[in-house]
């Protein structure tokens, strides 16, 4: 009987604190595997790029090659990322530039011994994906996105044979 | 077993009320958590969009040439089932034989209002000559301009239209 342990708010006092201090170990270790989210408009960046629509070509046959972009769509895209793939590898290069909503714009890429044109013409097949610039929810920093290759990627070179 | 029974009613855990009331706002609290979370994901309408019944045509174009610059006749028609409030016109006066090209130059038409089989004629003044037309039309929803990105048209030229 003479056995004793903690007294009952000792014990309460312990529980609690063990509980908030795991959660906010869990919720530290959690967050570092969730991106920060963008958001654009007010919504997710990654919902406003099912909104973008586009036309892009690109015409090889200049010396500067020349980029084309139709901005068909109400989104005003920020920036395009060149993705080129060559053999088994692939590169990512960005425009630089972006295009207004309902704009056509033209852009020269540069002679050929510049970096971009030079990667394209080594390439197998180039993918232009639009990217969005958006604010960091809660914050004022602004942060590109990269849409989605697969719904959003327009191939405008593909080498033949 | 007296002694016992003594120590049985000393166990006391809080009160029944003290219980639900921590109950009840633990659950409204994670419920308010979660709809603060998943509300960010589902908002809509911010990006207005066009409705998918809009339809434009090009339905007689031609160009005449004048002393200092030249001038595209375009007449457009709404075939579509929606009003639309005016159209884009993308223009290429410069001559590629690349399919690649797109036409570049601008010409916006004011605020209208054109009804479905309507049609509304335009005078564009250009230099040199036009290869390739695209006709981007729009909408005017909520203040606001939204391109309808689902009707866009665009054609070449032919040379009985006196353009090129």
């Amino acid at each position: 009987m003479k056995k004793k342990g903690v007294s009952q708010l000792i014990a309460t006092v312990l529980l609690i604190a063990l509980v908030i201090v795991i959660a906010a170990v869990i919720f530290f270790w959690v967050r570092g595997f969730v991106s920060e989210q963008i958001e654009k408009f007010g919504k997710p960046a990654e919902q406003v790029c099912d909104e973008i629509s586009f036309d892009a070509t690109l015409n090889t046959e200049t010396d500067p090659m020349t980029f084309y972009v139709f901005n068909k769509g109400n989104v005003p895209i920020s920036d395009f990322s060149f993705k080129t793939y060559s053999g088994g590898n692939s590169q990512v290069i960005a425009l630089g530039s972006g295009v207004a909503a309902g704009t056509v714009q033209t852009f020269s890429l540069g002679t050929s011994d510049q970096e971009l044109p030079q990667a394209i013409l080594n390439a197998d097949r180039v993918i232009v994906i639009p990217d969005l610039k958006g604010f960091v929810k809660g914050t004022s920093k602004i942060k590109s996105i990269n849409c989605d290759e697969n719904s959003l990627g327009k191939l405008v070179y593909e080498r033949e044979g | 077993m007296k002694y016992h029974k003594s120590i049985k009613n000393k166990k006391r855990a809080i009160s029944e009320l003290i219980a639900y009331v921590l109950l009840i706002s633990l659950a409204i609290s994670l419920s308010s958590v979660v709809f603060l979370w998943l509300k960010f994901y589902v908002q809509q309408g911010t990006v207005q969009t066009c409705p998918d019944g809009v339809s434009v045509i090009i339905k007689d174009y031609s160009c005449s040439q004048g002393a200092f610059t030249n001038t595209l006749n375009l007449t457009i028609q709404n075939k579509g089932l929606f009003t639309i409030n005016g159209t884009v016109v993308f223009y290429e006066t410069s001559f590629s034989n690349n399919e690649n090209t797109l036409p570049t130059n601008r010409w916006e038409s004011p605020n209208m209002l054109l009804n479905p089989s309507n049609y509304s004629a335009f005078s564009i003044s250009y230099t040199g000559h036009v290869y390739k037309i695209a006709v981007l039309p729009f909408r005017i929803e909520k203040g606001k301009k939204v391109f309808c990105d689902k009707a866009v048209i665009m054609q070449k030229t032919s040379s009985e239209s006196n353009c090129i």
